[in-house]
């Protein structure tokens, strides 16, 4: 399962990743905080879309991206 | 919406009630709430702030003011008493889960409070928070989580505005902070503001006043 970065509103389309709240190899829950993206003056904590284990983060923190992108991945 | 006078206290107290009520709202056993206070002296970065948000970290040591890492979005401010914050515990949900529309809000109760009190405030150069005669009067740092938000907004009632010299507000050395006092040229409490700050809050955020 792809983890995507979500619309956080109608008019932002990207956003930088602050921080990753697990690893690669980390088995997760859904709903659980698995990152942190910040965009304007507001910081967004997503839960994850599904449960798993974390098999790749393909955008690290610091990174920019765009709303619909895929930043990792659950198997 | 409930709005709760919590007093003064140190940024870990302020911010661990902060956090009991997140997850109090996360958990839908209590409704939108507006906690209000005055922090101890004390300087937050935020996740897009970084070292260099520091210019005098002398300064402050002198002061005995520390620095702390925070969750909410933007980079450095100040918090000291005679600073009123607000951090409003809002369900996102209610307003088609819209960060910006959010902090326009936000931004509008701010407006709306300052006009209050006889001030003309706006925004900067798309730089947000509220600022009057290119100064900064009131910032906003929020932060989201399961579609809750927590921190807020710091309205500089009347404070002493030289430790905000020591840091890079927004991320800008040239910013330069304000209070009402100044503004106003009189002293004003922040037990003065407090009630006036709910009216306003609670008016705009549950859209018993159109938001312009």
């Amino acid at each position: 399962m792809k983890i995507i970065v979500p619309t956080l509103a109608k008019d932002v389309t990207e956003a930088t990743i602050t921080l990753w709240l697990v690893k690669e190899g980390d088995v997760v829950a859904v709903g659980q905080d698995i990152v942190e993206m910040a965009t304007d003056k507001a910081t967004f904590t997503m839960p994850s879309p599904g449960a798993g284990t974390l098999k790749k983060i393909e955008r690290p923190e610091g990174e920019t991206v765009k709303v619909g992108e895929t930043i990792g991945e659950l198997s | 919406m409930e709005f709760i006078d919590c007093g003064r206290l140190s940024y870990d107290e302020g911010d661990r009630l902060q956090r009991e009520y997140l997850q109090k709202r996360i958990s839908g056993i209590i409704p939108d709430t507006v906690l209000m206070l005055e922090h101890e002296p004390v300087v937050t970065v935020g996740r897009l702030g970084s070292a260099e948000s520091i210019l005098s970290s002398g300064a402050l040591k002198e002061r005995e003011i520390d620095v702390l890492s925070v969750d909410r979005g933007g980079d450095a401010t100040y918090h000291a008493p005679g600073q009123l914050v607000v951090y409003p515990i809002v369900d996102l949900k209610g307003i088609g889960q819209d960060i910006h529309l959010y902090l326009s809000r936000l931004e509008h109760c701010l407006a709306g409070l300052f006009l209050d009190f006889g001030l003309v405030t706006g925004t900067m150069h798309g730089k947000r928070g509220a600022w009057i005669g290119g100064k900064k009067i009131a910032s906003i740092g929020i932060a989201v989580k399961k579609w809750i938000a927590y921190h807020g907004v710091s309205i500089n009632v009347d404070l002493d505005l030289k430790p905000f010299s020591y840091i890079k507000m927004c991320g800008d050395s040239n910013s330069q902070a304000t209070s009402m006092s100044v503004e106003l040229g009189r002293s004003i409490t922040v037990s003065e503001v407090k009630p006036r700050a709910a009216l306003v809050f609670d008016d705009l955020m549950c859209g018993k006043m159109e938001v312009p």
